[in-house]
This record gives C-alpha cells, sequence and structure tokens, in this order.
C-alpha cells in the first residue's frame, strides 16, 4: 500500500511549516537560546500542523546537529523520529489512552534517563479526552519535572482542558493556513508526484479545504487517483456546483420568483449537486452581494472583473435588511443537522421563507413585521416585477384584508403608542398576573396584543382557539383590565381574537362589536363547546360557570 | 476495460475505488457518506471483496466466485471486520472500537490486507470516535478502515479530515426504476412509482417490492393527515395519542406529512411536476388553492422542528398534539 500523500508530506523542517510563522519563531528561538519550556500546548483546527510540529520539536531538541542547522534530517535521532522508532519520544494516543491508570503508567516511566536522546519528549495528541481525574494525576509532575523531560500535548479543543493544565503549558495557537500558502503547497507537490493537475482544479480543492493542509492534501490524494485532475472532474467530486446556479437562485430570490427558485433547486439536486453545499454557496454569494451593497465589495475576492459590474447592478436592487436575514436564513440550512427523506427540502423551505419575509424594519418598532399576515409587504425598492404571482398555477388566495401596514392610519391616534407600550412591557404583564390568576397567566403565554380598535379596547390575539376560549370570559377580561389599569392608569376595554383572524379590517366593519359587553358568547360560553359535552355526558361532570 | 462492479449508479464512485484498488493506491481511510439506504453498505462490501479477492488479475476483481469473495458474502472473511451498533439507533461503543483496534494491530490472516467497516458513523459515541482518531490517522500498513455516515457534517471534523471522503448522492429516479425492473422484477408502472416514492434511495425501493407493509405504512400516514384536516379538537387529541407511542413510526409518519405539504408547496410554485405522491393530486390542489404559500411553508417549518425535536428526546405525546393543534382546519 502507498503511504497517504499528507503523511508523506509531512513537513520534516521549520521550513515546511506553513502558515504558523508565529509558533515556527518562538520555537527557534527558545531552541537558539536553550530556554526550553517543560511543557507546550499546541492548540488549533484540525490540519494546521499540531502533530507535525511537535514531532519537529521532538527532533529539533535531540538533533545531533549543532544549533542553527536543527533539525537536520541527517543524524541518527533524527532519522530514527522520521522512521517513528526514537525509544525517547513517546507518542500517546490521548483519546485511546484517557484513564487515570494509563497516566500513573507514564509518570513511573518519566523518572528514567534518556537512553539515547537528550530529552524525553511525550506528545499526547488529542489531550483533550483525559479524565478529569487523569489530568489531575499529571498536575504535579507537569509542574516541575525531571530536567530531561519535555511535554507536547495537541488538541483541537483547548477550551476542554482544566485551567491548572493550561497554566503549567506555554500555549500555542495554531492558525488557519491562508489559501495561497495552500495552493503553494499543493502545486510543489504536484509537481514533485508528477501529477497532471489544472490549476483552478488545485483553486477549488485548496478553498473547499477551509485552511486545513491536510484536507487539501487528502482531496489531491483522493483526485489524483483517478490519474489527470480537472477542474471538472473535482467540481463533481465535491459536489461544487458552479457559479451559475448559484447566481440564478439569487437572482430568483431577489425577483421573488419562488417558481423558477424551487426548479432551480431541484434541477441541482437532480444533477447530483449537494442541497447543503448548495445553501453553503448561496450563502457565500448574498454576503457577497451584502458587502457589495454596502460599498465593501472589495474584500469579496471571489468575482472576476466584468462579473463584479453585474454583480455590484445586482446588489444595489436589494436593500440591505433583506440581505441580512436570507443571509442568516440560508446559514441556519447549511448548519443545519441530518438530511431526512428529501435532501433539498430545508433549503426549499429556507428560499421560499425569504422570499416571503420582508426585511426586517430597520427600527424595530413594528412587532408585527414577522408575522405571516404581513408576509406580502414589499419593502425593497422594487424594480423587478414580481414575476412569480403572474405564472402561478395556483395563485396564493388574496389575504383577506389589505396588508396591515396600509391600514395602521386608521387606528386612533393615541392607540398605536397605547400598543406599543403594552407590548414593550408585556412579559412584564404576564409576570404581575401569575399572583392574581395563575392560570390567566397561563393562558396570556399564548397571547400578543395586537392592536387597539376603533373603541378603544385592547385586541389580544390568540394563537389557539382553545386559548381564547378559555381567556374569553367577563371574569378574566376583568383581572387583566383591572392589572392594566393599575400599571397604567386609564380603563380598557379588553377584547380576545384568534391571531389568523384578526387583521384591522375587522375592526372597521363591525363597529358595534364590543362595547360595552364584549363578543357574544352568547348566553352560555360552555354548551356548545364540545370538550365539556363530552366531560358531562361520559364522565359525568357538572358544568357551570362561575359568575 | 474494467469489469464494472455489481452496483447501481454511484459509476464516478465506482470508478474511482476501482481504479485506486487496482493500482493499491487506496487510501487508509475512507468516509463514505450519504443518506440511508442509498447503498453506502453495498458499495464498502464490494470495495472489501475487490480487495480480498483471491483472483490473479487486479482487473477481474471481485470475482464473486473465489472462496474469500464468498466468505465476505457470508460475513465469515478473518480479514474483515464489520462493526455495527448492537442496539438499533445507537452508535457505535468503544468497546467495539477498542476490539477494532486490536483486529487492526495483528497482520492479516491470509489476504493482503485488513479491512474494517464501521457502519452508523454519525451515532458513534464521541469518546468512541474520539478513540479511533490516532489508529484513523496512522494505521499499519496493511489496514483499511471505511466508515459509513450519513452525513459528513455530523461527524467530528477530525475525523472527516483523517479520510477521504466518498460523498454517495441519490439516483435519479431512471436509474432506480431502471434497476427495479432488470433485478428486482418489478413492473413498469410499479418501478415508476416506487422511483419517487424512494427519494432516490434504491434500498428503500428494494425494501418496498420485498417487504409490502412499507408502503401500507406511508399510505396510512397520508390518510392520518387528511383525516386529521377534517377533524375537531377531540379526534385530533385522540389521534395524537396513537401516534405518539411509538417514536420512530412517528418519525416517519411526519416524514411523510412533511413530503404531502412539500407537494402543495411545489403545486402553488407551479412545480408540478415534482410531486411525490402523484396518486393523491387532487387533495393537494384542493390544499393548493385554499391556502396561501405562507401558510403551507409555516406548516412544513412546523414539521420540520417537529422532526428536530424528536430527535431530541422530547416527550412524544407533548409534540404530536402540539403539532396536530397547529395544523390547520378543513
Amino acid at each position: 500500500m502507498t503511504q497517504a500523500l499528507y503523511r508523506k508530506w509531512r513537513p520534516q523542517t521549520f521550513e515546511d511549516m506553513v502558515g504558523q510563522e508565529h509558533i515556527v519563531r518562538a520555537l527557534r528561538n527558545a531552541l537558539h537560546s536553550e530556554h526550553l519550556h517543560h511543557a507546550y500546548l499546541f492548540a488549533g483546527p484540525r490540519g494546521t500542523g499540531k502533530t507535525s510540529m511537535a514531532r519537529l520539536l521532538a527532533k529539533a531538541v535531540n538533533c545531533l546537529a549543532p544549533v542553527g542547522a536543527r533539525p537536520c534530517n541527517t543524524c541518527e535521532i533524527c532519522r530514527a523520529v522520521n522512521a517513528g522508532r526514537l525509544m525517547d519520544l513517546s507518542e500517546i494516543d490521548g483519546a485511546s489512552n484517557t484513564g487515570v491508570d494509563n497516566v500513573r503508567d507514564l509518570l513511573e516511566k518519566v523518572g528514567f534517563m534518556p537512553t539515547q536522546a537528550r530529552y524525553k519528549v511525550y506528545v499526547i495528541d488529542e489531550v483533550h479526552m483525559l479524565s478529569t481525574p487523569a489530568f489531575n494525576a499529571l498536575l504535579k509532575t507537569l509542574e516541575e519535572p525531571p530536567a530531561h523531560v519535555i511535554f507536547v500535548f495537541a488538541t483541537t479543543e483547548a477550551h476542554k482542558i482544566l485551567p491548572t493544565v493550561l497554566s503549567r503549558c506555554q500555549r500555542f495557537e495554531f492558525r488557519r493556513i491562508p489559501l495561497d500558502l495552500i495552493l503553494e503547497r499543493l502545486r510543489a507537490i504536484v509537481t514533485e508526484e508528477g501529477i497532471e493537475a489544472e490549476p483552478e482544479a488545485l483553486d477549488l480543492m485548496g478553498r473547499a479545504a477551509t485552511g486545513s493542509m491536510r484536507d487539501a492534501i487528502s482531496l489531491l490524494d483522493q483526485m489524483a487517483a483517478g490519474g489527470s485532475v480537472t477542474a471538472d472532474y473535482v467540481r463533481l467530486m465535491l459536489g461544487a456546483e458552479r457559479r451559475k446556479v448559484v447566481e440564478s437562485l439569487a437572482r430568483a430570490w431577489i425577483e421573488k420568483d419562488v417558481e423558477s427558485g424551487l426548479s432551480t433547486i431541484a434541477q441541482a439536486v437532480d444533477g447530483g449537486a449537494d442541497p447543503r453545499q448548495l445553501a453553503r454557496q448561496l450563502t457565500d454569494f448574498l454576503r457577497g452581494l451584502l458587502l457589495m451593497r454596502l460599498g465593501a465589495g472589495a474584500v469579496w475576492h471571489e468575482p472576476t472583473a466584468e462579473e463584479r459590474q453585474r454583480l455590484d447592478a445586482l446588489a444595489q436592487t436589494v436593500a440591505p435588511e433583506r440581505l441580512t436575514s436570507a443571509v442568516r436564513m440560508f446559514s441556519a440550512v447549511a448548519a443545519e443537522r441530518g438530511a431526512g427523506w428529501q435532501p433539498q427540502l430545508p433549503l426549499e423551505l429556507a428560499f421560499v421563507e425569504a422570499t416571503l419575509s420582508p426585511a426586517p424594519d430597520p427600527s424595530g418598532s413594528d412587532p408585527q413585521a414577522a408575522k405571516p399576515a404581513s408576509l406580502r409587504v414589499e419593502t425593497s425598492p422594487p424594480p423587478v416585477l414580481p414575476r412569480a404571482a403572474a405564472k402561478r398555477e395556483y395563485p396564493a388566495p388574496a389575504p383577506a384584508s389589505p396588508a396591515p401596514s396600509a391600514l395602521a392610519p386608521v387606528a386612533p391616534a393615541g392607540g398605536a403608542s397605547k400598543v406599543e407600550t403594552i407590548v414593550s412591557r408585556w412579559q412584564d404583564i404576564k409576570r404581575r398576573m401569575r399572583p392574581v390568576d395563575l392560570s390567566l397567566s397561563a393562558l396570556l403565554n399564548d397571547a400578543q396584543p395586537l392592536d387597539v380598535d376603533q373603541e378603544g379596547a385592547l385586541v389580544l390575539g390568540f394563537k389557539h382557539s382553545f386559548h381564547r376560549n378559555k381567556a374569553d370570559t367577563a371574569e378574566n377580561r376583568q383581572a387583566i383590565q383591572g392589572l392594566l389599569e393599575e400599571l397604567f392608569g386609564g380603563a380598557f376595554a379588553i377584547r380576545c381574537v384568534l391571531e389568523k383572524e384578526w387583521s384591522p379590517s375587522v375592526s372597521q366593519k363591525a363597529p358595534s362589536f364590543t362595547v360595552p359587553e364584549p363578543p357574544p358568547p352568547p348566553d352560555d360560553p360552555i354548551a356548545g363547546d364540545e370538550v365539556v359535552q363530552r366531560a358531562v355526558t361520559e364522565l359525568g361532570a357538572v358544568a357551570k360557570v362561575k359568575a | 476495460m474494467h469489469t464494472s462492479w455489481p452496483i447501481i449508479g454511484h459509476e464516478w464512485a465506482v470508478q474511482q475505488l476501482q481504479v485506486a484498488a487496482a493500482r493499491e493506491e487506496l487510501s487508509h481511510a475512507l468516509l463514505i457518506t450519504g443518506p440511508a439506504n442509498v447503498g453506502k453498505q453495498t458499495l464498502a462490501l464490494t470495495l472489501a471483496k475487490a480487495l480480498l479477492c483471491q483472483d490473479t488479475n487486479p482487473e477481474r476483481r471481485p470475482c464473486a466466485t473465489c472462496s474469500a469473495c464468498r466468505r465476505v458474502d457470508s460475513g465469515n472473511h478473518p480479514d474483515l471486520l464489520l462493526v455495527e451498533p448492537e442496539v438499533e439507533g445507537r452508535g457505535v461503543k468503544i468497546e467495539q472500537v477498542r476490539e477494532l483496534e486490536r483486529f487492526l494491530a495483528l497482520t492479516p490472516h491470509e489476504s493482503r490486507c485488513k479491512i474494517a467497516i464501521v457502519t452508523a458513523f454519525e451515532l458513534i459515541v464521541p469518546n468512541a470516535a474520539n478513540a479511533l482518531l490516532k489508529t484513523l490517522e496512522e494505521p499499519p500498513a496493511y489496514a483499511h478502515l471505511i466508515l459509513l455516515a450519513s452525513d459528513a457534517d455530523q461527524l467530528l471534523p477530525t475525523i472527516v479530515s483523517r479520510s477521504q471522503q466518498i460523498a454517495l448522492r441519490a439516483l435519479d429516479r431512471k436509474t432506480i426504476a431502471q434497476a427495479l425492473v432488470e433485478h428486482w422484477h418489478a413492473s413498469e408502472a410499479q418501478a415508476q412509482q416506487l422511483a419517487r416514492l424512494s427519494g432516490g434511495r434504491l434500498g428503500w425501493a428494494v425494501q418496498a417490492i420485498t417487504k409490502p407493509e412499507q408502503l401500507q405504512d406511508m399510505e396510512e400516514a397520508l390518510d392520518t393527515l387528511f383525516t386529521i384536516a377534517q377533524s375537531d379538537l377531540l379526534t385530533r387529541f385522540d389521534i395524537a395519542q396513537q401516534l405518539s407511542r411509538d417514536a420512530v413510526r412517528l418519525a416517519q409518519t411526519l416524514e411523510y406529512w412533511r413530503m404531502g405539504w412539500h407537494d402543495v408547496v411545489l403545486l402553488q410554485t407551479g412545480n408540478g411536476k415534482a410531486v411525490t405522491f402523484q396518486e393523491r393530486l387532487p387533495q393537494w390542489e384542493a390544499w393548493a388553492t385554499k391556502y396561501d404559500l405562507a401558510t403551507s411553508a409555516r406548516i412544513l417549518r412546523l414539521l420540520t422542528e417537529a422532526l428536530n425535536n424528536l430527535q431530541k428526546n422530547v416527550n412524544t405525546r407533548l409534540l404530536a398534539e402540539a403539532l396536530l393543534l397547529d395544523l390547520p382546519e378543513e
């Protein structure tokens, strides 16, 4: 079997370590001045060189060459490390040897002098998996180990390590490796290994690696197994979608054309695209548009000069708020776990929602902004015909009333501000209701103050009819009124409605609806209720309305 | 030319593995991902066969006739270890990973290499996954580790970065329908229907042929969805109670409902051709005109959230009741 490229190309000298110059410099200085610490912690994301650096350090401290040339990779010790047979270098799998007994074993041997080299080096990889007792057993030795011992811990999750361990180590943070350095390395490997690869293919792999050298080299290894590496092949293997698809999706979203958006998604998925990757790319693309819209387009490196002009024009047609909310929705899809039966469904759903939802009101003053009822409000500067509506086979029924925002001025002048104060203190009101009437306060959890109707009654919107019916009794209304009077002064009438049935127009059509004795739960509010009826007939309950 | 492996679809993956295996350049750690029933294990076992096959000509492997191939089929090959969760729905445990490490520590009995396949890797206990890290990075020269998972994003990034990922994707309808007719002797109409329902998963379609209950379950779930639309509060509570008895089945039911409402959204947006449950088109059409797109999107969101919550070990009865209360009434 051949060795994987990432193992074959493990950096063997400090010069080979890419992208971690800050660490290399510090370690080299320590080597030169012989100020070696006895415990190091290497932390950082996967594939950034932690294990490689640990081995390099083991070589460098023990190398027989003059200080400046270490590690020489030619002396006996360096060769032994490279072949994995130096007695004095113990590389321990922290995730398999997690227990305190494993650490005790290790500690027993720490006291012995090195057999061959200057220092005994203990590299504990994946050290975050050690159990707490195991860490604690290490503490004493870690603080003051024998002079010939160096500990190196490597981990991707430094936050899981006890503070008492952290404070005993010199900590080095490994950074993600920048794209150009990854590409440079890939090019070097390609030349050396005699692999034929298109530059664009390397570029795609480098981007897909997101800063992890091992990922990049693994990918190259995988792609090269099939012969020469072409960009098309890499795209196929990565399931990477062409920019075209992403751009047409973004356009469909901007133009609110759900039909073409969904069919674009369906086509891409049928063609073998990974929906989540598509969501990720769409997020990236929209983020780019957002940057352009805000005048920071230069930060977005991907588009070529000619694309830039076109995209900039596109970006100017969308409101930044709409873009931010869409970026949020699509990135949620990209992060969502588990694909389910129809892997494209989360993306489609996000697309529909992103198309329907208006941009959040920048002032944030309208609590109804996110409610489905007002979904149709056009908020972006509309340079575009709503094609979707024209093409749809099944036109969505027009909302029962014009969009609420259009009607806002109808509400009594003082009403809007009154509602706002109540809305802003709604949590507080619910809390204060608790000592007064526990079950009523629970019912209010389902409610939201919506508006003040023509008669000045406060409209409470409930999500479920069950809750509405329970809350809508004279007694409960009085309790709420009492509380509101106490808090805000002045009298409020209360009206309980179903949120989905409420629209401000109702209050116009039926001006006599409420005052003074509110809506007809006809004579007996419970007689018509099936739950009560069944309780009476089947369980023998006695139904009574408390006055 | 290479002889082709007995695998339907996934040609690119097969080709890549075949070339690598024949040249003995196969990576020591493979991660095969893809939705359930898409053919991950079939691919892994075929690859194992190709590696263990005794045929002298590498291009003819797997020959399916030599004793090694036959022993892989019967699960008796000494150089192949299949690590599966002990309990369905749970992941592989750390003891099993240790056993795997012991298995790989010894040189092969009779073949050129030793192969360990770990299934349902997305469910593996985190400690067990961590225990595998070192072995996964630098296993013995003769070892091959093949991990099967539904989705790379659910795994530790340190695992993914150590392995070569082969991301299998759902097959297209045509391939599935054709395979069902050719290999499982389905009628053309049945094949078309199953191909549409399977969502690109051949394994599911094959199961549906061999186990008709599966289709019945689906029909039942959709019937329930229509019943709910016409039911009042009390009936809904009754239905919720019945549904919540079996969490696995509830998840399956919700999945079917979600596909149903997805059909409604497709109709509302003029993508009627893609509808999954063509047989129930009239009902979807009725809903598509009755509700607006915002409503159907909201219901899809509700169903999606319910499915997510189900995985978090919530009270199934509460979940079912809350969901049924939110479904629209006719």
